[in-house]
């Protein structure tokens, strides 16, 4: 036998060994490319309805951190600036500095709770909020704004309205609460300030009275939980969407995920979120302690007991 | 070829046993000797002394001027190989070569290149008839057919001695006729001296010179004119 | 008589009796394949094994973590570490700098809240109440992903990010038990989204802490077999230092740790195993403490090579028996071929062709016998190791790898020929002395 001969013998003997072990549990499949460039920088200015107070997850269920995850590409990035009991005001010496210094492309302004229970005027808030979008699109962010929801339906208010008082979450109750009429009056004015400005900023208002509205006439989920001073889970999820279907289309996500909550695209109040929790919302308890004052305590509690190790 | 006083024995089991006792012999340059005796008189011993399978342990003996008595090893070997060509009674072939390759085998020793060689062997199979069966192996032929291949290797390195061991002695009558007249044609064709053992009278008779061993000696007698292929008995 | 004629006569004679020649083969195949299969078996599990200590890492990989060497932990693998101390860049350099070392790879890491949507973790550094939820609090580990081989990582499902990436990590099993998945089920995350949060100190305008996380998605692609050192997450430098510089942006006084090491560690590869020692003092004097497997590699290699030694020897001695059957077969050969050899000397060969002719004989069984062998021994190895390796990776561990061992087979073939001629010597020395006689002796 020549050694060319030999050598190919144990060519073929090896390619079938080699053949018959392969099975390996790695796959090869091709890598996607890496992403590089811009990113989407999404930030979102809000009170106490915007960090998930009510839901059965804040960190995952608040209504920015939903329309993150299934409005925005994959590469966003996405703080959250909001601060729980936050005005326009607030806004625009808390939040609006850490939009600017993100280099936000995304901004999202939901702020009309705070300022209606504390009494600041429609033309007081016109103002204020025109000063906030202004800044917001000076660096030339894409600022989709929300109005009012139906009073009835306003985080805050009927929790105050039903004597709730001041559970501890941002909530600042008026020590006498205006009639509904009147109360209904003010947030209308805020409904047209909000358009104006958006108008006038080339900010995307986002008509969350109507969504609202809507799905409360089709008999959909609660929207506010329990103690009506915050948004529940489907409320989250219906504003998460309501902003989600103004973004622009070039930005958005082309499809929300299929995680369990998200609900019907076009009536998102008819269907349930599946119980992830067996946590049952009470309505003198929070259904939740957390939120950013619980996030920041454990964070204090936790993150200095660690340190990496290599092993 | 002389040899003078040659004396051989072999060790046996109850001691030495001598086989020649003084044997002395002179055949001429291109002559034909038949060496005849009795069995067991030492012909086989004293053709291997000529050829070289066995060393001279006493006496002397030249071949073509060469005192092959002092040749040991592979002088021994080389003198084997160019000076004699042996046939052998029982043919001796090697079974696992053909007719063409057997032949080739002393070229082969000597180091001659391939196509030389073969074409050589060639040759020398057509001057035996044996073309048509060059490719056949030994186990195929006939004992003729062997015999004229062993014939024709032991021509191939062209020698100048001979040397038959009763090349007949397994063939039957007309076959035995065929090979010796084919020996006897090829040594006169390419003049080499022929030496031929046999215990066939009628086969020694054709030889120019018999040399009779008797008791470990010879006694050489020429035959009777000049021999059945008609030579005569030249001088040493 | 030429090289060649002696080959082909060597070779007709050996043809000659093909069973006696078939079964002379088969014997120092059946030795020449227990020695190659033993040994490369051998080779197998001593690369299995180094590969475990170094955790899929070159061998003369060095850990360098960002603290200071204890100096009552010389030369121990993995010593104690004295007190935190940043590696920056201008340490890298240095280290860099030193003679025996390769490539210095940094290791940087983020801490990071993990938020997996549907999942559920238990246990502790789970925010959530009674330390039940979705979100974990763990370490992003940022590495080179380019030279991810050059790491002691290796995958167990999926595949490694994809260089630079910031949306693709792998996570490691730890990380998966904590959300109660284990064992082959690991391998069923490939391809789910995890939210990834870097905490950054803020004070708000009362003076209230506040930490707010930066989120961003990923991929999970893979699934790593070792720990990423204490971390869960394994991303690109990318990914990670961008969380690590949002993290470092923060308030000090309402997070003083945020201003950390700007690399959490390195991964230093030296010039081979020898020069490990030697960089690990430098390394050590530059003032950061190391570890690396050098003293247990050390000595699972002297094992190793004590059993590579008993392995050889038993081989060696299964060769020799069949070469003894070499031997047996020639002399039979020789008492057999007596008259022949005897005609081959009075046809003019010297004693020396005859002594060639049987060596070659004896050489060429024993080069086939060889060949054979090696050929069957390099295929029970990689029988045997396919198995293992199905084995291995079903329960979620690294397999095993067979590399083709070339110096192995070529020394197999060469030891069983050199053999197989030795053994030859004695008939072929006994043919050689035969008389020239023998070919007219009755």
């Amino acid at each position: 036998m020549t050694a060319r001969r030999a050598r190919s013998v144990v060519a073929s003997v090896v390619l079938v060994l080699v053949l018959a072990a392969c099975g390996s549990t790695a796959t090869t499949t091709s890598t996607r490319p890496a992403v590089t460039g811009p990113r989407t920088t999404y930030v979102a200015v809000g009170g106490s309805d915007s960090v998930g107070n009510g839901t059965d997850d804040p960190l995952l269920d608040a209504w920015p951190q939903q329309f993150f995850r299934h409005s925005l590409p994959l590469e966003a990035v996405f703080v959250n600036a909001a601060v729980p009991g936050s005005t326009v005001a607030d806004a625009i010496t808390d939040q609006a500095p850490l939009a600017s210094s993100s280099r936000a492309t995304v901004v999202t302004v939901w702020l009309v709770s705070a300022d209606l229970l504390d009494g600041t005027p429609a033309s007081t808030y016109a103002t204020q909020l025109l000063q906030l979008l202004r800044s917001l699109r000076a660096q030339g962010a894409t600022v989709l704004v929300g109005n009012a929801p139906p009073l009835d339906q306003l985080p805050g208010y009927p929790a105050c309205r039903d004597g709730a008082g001041r559970p501890g979450r941002g909530l600042r109750c008026p020590v006498a609460l205006p009639d509904p009429a009147t109360l209904a009056a003010t947030t209308s004015a805020y409904d047209q300030a909000i358009a104006a400005d958006a108008a006038q900023t080339g900010s995307i208002l986002v008509d969350l009275q109507g969504a609202v509205a809507t799905s409360v006439a089709h008999g959909g989920a609660p929207f506010l939980d329990p103690s009506g001073a915050d948004l529940s889970t489907a409320g989250s999820t219906l504003v998460a969407q309501a902003f989600g279907d103004a973004v622009p289309a070039g930005t958005r996500h082309t499809a929300w995920s299929t995680t369990t909550d998200r609900s019907a695209t076009s009536s998102v109040l008819t269907r349930r979120k599946p119980a992830a929790s067996a946590r049952a919302p009470t309505a003198s308890a929070p259904t939740s302690t957390h939120g950013n004052q619980r996030l920041t305590a454990w964070w204090v509690s936790h993150r200095r007991s660690s340190r990496w190790t290599p092993d | 070829m002389v040899g003078t006083a040659l004396a051989h024995r072999y060790e046996g089991p109850s001691g030495a046993v001598p086989v020649l006792v003084g044997a002395t012999f002179a055949v001429p340059r291109d002559g034909y000797a038949a060496l005849v005796g009795p069995s067991g008189a030492g012909k086989t011993t004293l053709l291997s002394l000529i050829g070289g399978l066995e060393r001279v342990q006493t006496g002397t003996l030249e071949v073509g001027g060469r005192d092959v008595a002092s040749l040991v090893g592979d002088e021994l070997a080389a003198y084997r190989r160019t000076t004699v060509g042996f046939i052998f009674q029982n043919f001796g072939l090697l079974e696992a070569l053909t007719a063409s390759e057997n032949v080739e085998l002393a070229a082969v020793l000597a180091g001659e290149r391939s196509a030389v060689r073969r074409r050589r062997a060639a040759e020398l199979l057509d001057a035996v008839g044996m073309t048509p069966r060059a490719a056949h192996r030994p186990g195929a032929l006939s004992g003729g057919e062997r015999q004229r291949v062993a014939i024709a290797r032991a021509l191939v390195n062209s020698p100048r001695l001979i040397l038959a061991d009763e090349p007949t002695g397994n063939l039957d009558a007309d076959t035995s006729e065929e090979v010796m007249q084919l020996l006897e044609s090829l040594r006169r064709d390419r003049g080499c001296t022929l030496m031929v053992v046999t215990h066939d009278r009628a086969l020694a008779a054709r030889a120019a010179q018999r040399l009779v061993l008797d008791r470990g000696r010879i006694t050489s007698a020429p035959t009777p004119g000049t021999g059945a292929t008609g030579e005569r008995a030249a001088g040493p | 008589m030429s090289w060649a004629d002696a080959f082909r006569l060597a070779a007709r004679s050996v043809l000659r009796r093909p069973g006696r020649a078939a079964l002379t083969v088969v014997a120092v195949a059946l030795a020449a394949a227990l020695f190659t299969a033993m040994l490369t078996m051998a080779a197998t599990a001593q690369g299995r094994v180094l590969n475990q200590l170094a955790k899929g890492g070159p061998l003369a990989g060095i850990q360098v973590a960002a603290a200071a060497p204890d100096p009552s932990q010389a030369g121990v693998d993995n010593p104690t570490r004295g007190a935190a101390k940043p590696i920056d860049q201008a340490a890298v350099d240095r280290i860099a700098r030193i003679p025996g070392v390769d490539v210095v790879l940094p290791i940087v890491t983020a801490e990071s809240l993990v938020a997996w949507p549907g999942h559920t973790a238990t246990g502790g550094n789970v925010v959530g109440p009674n330390n039940s939820g979705s979100v974990v609090f763990d370490q992003l580990v940022g590495v080179n992903l380019s030279r991810l081989s050059d790491f002691p990582v290796t995958l167990s499902a999926g595949r490694f990010p994809s260089p630079g990436s910031v949306t693709q990590v792998d996570v490691t099993p730890v990380l998966l038990a904590r959300y109660g998945i284990t064992g082959t089920r690991t391998r069923s995350v490939v391809g789910s989204q995890i939210i990834l949060g870097a905490p950054r100190g803020f004070r708000s305008a009362d003076g209230t802490p506040v930490f707010r996380s930066r989120w961003t998605k990923a991929t999970i692609v893979g699934v790593v077999t070792q720990q990423a050192g204490s971390g869960g997450v394994l991303a690109s430098l990318s990914l990670v230092r961008a969380d690590q510089r949002w993290t470092a942006a923060g308030d000090l006084s309402v997070d003083p740790d945020a201003a950390g090491s700007p690399y959490a560690g390195l991964f230093v590869i030296a010039r081979g195993l020898d020069a490990v020692p030697s960089v690990r003092a430098a390394i050590e004097a530059v003032g950061y403490s190391t570890s690396a497997p050098e003293n247990l590699i050390a000595t699972v290699e002297r094992y190793v090579h004590v059993v590579e030694i008993v392995l050889t020897g038993i081989g060696v001695i299964a060769l020799a028996i069949a070469s003894l059957g070499i031997t047996n077969a020639l002399l039979a050969a020789v008492r057999e071929r007596r008259r022949e050899i005897g005609i081959l000397k009075a046809v003019g060969a010297r004693d020396r062709d005859v002594l060639r002719s049987f060596l070659i004989e004896a050489g060429v069984m024993g080069a086939l016998g060889g060949v054979i062998g090696t050929v069957l021994g390099l295929a029970l190895a990689r029988l045997v190791a396919a198995i293992v390796d199905g084995y291995l990776t079903s329960q979620g561990l690294a397999g095993v790898h067979v590399s083709t061992p070339y110096q192995l087979a070529v020394a197999t073939v060469v030891g069983a020929t050199v053999l197989a001629v030795a053994a030859g010597a004695l008939p072929a020395r006994r043919a050689a002395r035969l008389p020239a006689r023998e070919a007219v002796e009755l």
